[in-house]
């Protein structure tokens, strides 16, 4: 019969409070950045092979809306090229301008590539936070944005460690973006994400008019995230009279679920 | 020896951290919610006795903490509080390692290694002026219920693979002689 050993209890429970106390003076650092560096290449892989799971699973939950969802892109095609093709006039009209004016150019900004390690914690059911394995030693900053392969944003570095990072993803309620809308009026407001599926803006005047379709990009008003990322589009407007402010539902344009690789952008 | 089995108890709970935290956090819709590390540890206590799930306590807490970003130490106290109460119900209660005592024993500590993750994350997060995530809503309950039911899932399952492995477990009924 096992018998209860106070004793034994008590000699772990110390070690377990010695650990910490170690980790917190800095003194197991050292060994801890080696382990989450050894182990980093391991932990891609690991993901790797369970995102195929998850992108079959969810590509078989998917397969019978897929039909009305590829009509609907086929017509948002068209019509973005017909945008595409205005904004390059305006872009090649911009650039002729600054070469009269001998503007100089910005800077382009760096990235830095990375694997998905890891989604949540142990005890996370919601998956809106994402590891990478790159750190503080790759340049990475709290508060860098954190974008995909189409250059949209997808979430914002909270925490960092030597060689991995924590995100937040737009659609975890803890991750704040200043955006704004790209309409005439170019409304400014709070990104902030929604039952871990969707983001709201919020703060958006009465005065303001947006619509559905309305693309949402982030404002440049964040000291490390430059303006002109692209969140979303415009999915629902709440607009209530006899509130002070009317919010926006928008449908982020990636789907965290299908990410494994990110860039995190570095200011210069 | 006994370095040797050191080396092997070492390899093996790095390997079980790395697919608690690589793999099965990258797992589709429910999947993703399942403690594989807990149902390994509750099973190598009753197993194995307390002094080598204590062990495996301190090696896969260490690692989960050092792979996670939540407050240093909240893995390892909850994986040592959940140990020590589920062996104080293992000696009194569920003294035999019959199918329903393996699930009672999973059920309990499932409860209250969330209840003690959450708590103590919770706090040290206000302590050290950290973000915590902990928001007591429908989805968090829900949350729990499935990580709940998967760990009941896998606790079955495992007991029938070592049912057939090995003779050190009951059967599913208590037979009276």
């Amino acid at each position: 019969m096992v018998k209860l050993d106070t004793k034994k209890i008590t000699t772990f429970g110390a070690a377990v409070v010695l650990l910490v106390f170690l980790h917190y003076i800095g003194l197991l650092l050292p060994a801890e950045n080696l382990l989450t560096r050894v182990s980093r290449p391991l932990l891609s892989r690991m993901y790797s092979v369970s995102s195929f799971f998850r992108k079959t699973y969810n590509a078989e939950e998917n397969q019978t809306t897929l039909e009305n969802e590829v009509k609907n892109l086929k017509s948002q095609v068209n019509n973005l090229i017909v945008e595409n093709s205005n904004l390059k006039n305006l872009e090649d009209e911009n650039q002729t301008l600054r070469d009269y004016l001998k503007f100089f150019t910005q800077n382009k900004e760096h990235y830095v590539m990375a694997d998905i390690i890891s989604r949540g914690g142990v005890d996370s059911d919601t998956g809106e936070t994402i590891l990478i394995n790159k750190g503080a030693k790759d340049g990475i900053d709290i508060g860098y944005p954190v974008i995909s392969g189409q250059g949209i944003i997808v979430g914002k570095i909270m925490d960092v460690k030597d060689s991995i990072s924590e995100a937040c993803l737009t659609v975890n309620p803890a991750c704040k973006i200043a955006v704004t809308v790209q309409n005439q009026d170019k409304t400014s407001g709070i990104a902030e994400g929604d039952l871990g599926l969707i983001i709201k803006m919020n703060f958006i005047p009465q005065t303001k008019s947006i619509k559905m379709g309305d693309i949402i990009i982030t404002s440049g008003l964040e000291t490390d995230i430059p303006r002109g990322l692209v969140i979303g589009t415009v999915a629902q407007v709440n607009k209530e009279n006899n509130e002070l402010w009317q919010d926006a539902v928008v449908e982020p344009l990636v789907d965290p679920n299908d990410l494994t690789i990110v860039s995190v952008l570095i200011p210069n | 020896m006994r370095f040797r089995k050191i080396l092997l108890n070492s390899i093996l709970i790095l390997i079980l951290a790395l697919v608690q935290t690589g793999f099965i956090s990258g797992l589709p819709s429910w999947f993703g919610n399942f403690n594989l590390s807990l149902i390994i540890l509750l099973f190598i206590l009753v197993m194995g006795g307390l002094n080598l799930s204590l062990w495996w306590v301190i090696g896969t807490g260490t690692l989960l903490d050092i792979f996670s970003f939540e407050p240093f130490g909240t893995h390892l106290f909850s994986l040592v509080l959940t140990i020590v109460i589920v062996n104080f119900l293992l000696v009194h209660f569920f003294t035999n390692r019959s199918l329903y005592s393996f699930l009672a024993l999973t059920f309990f500590g499932s409860l209250f290694y969330e209840f003690f993750s959450n708590s103590i994350g919770y706090f040290l997060s206000l302590i050290l002026n950290k973000v915590s995530f902990l928001v007591l809503d429908e989805r968090f309950w829900t949350g729990e219920l499935k990580q709940l039911i998967l760990n009941l899932f896998g606790t079955l399952i495992l007991f029938y693979a070592f049912n057939f492995l090995s003779v050190k477990l009951k059967p599913v009924f208590l037979i009276k002689r």
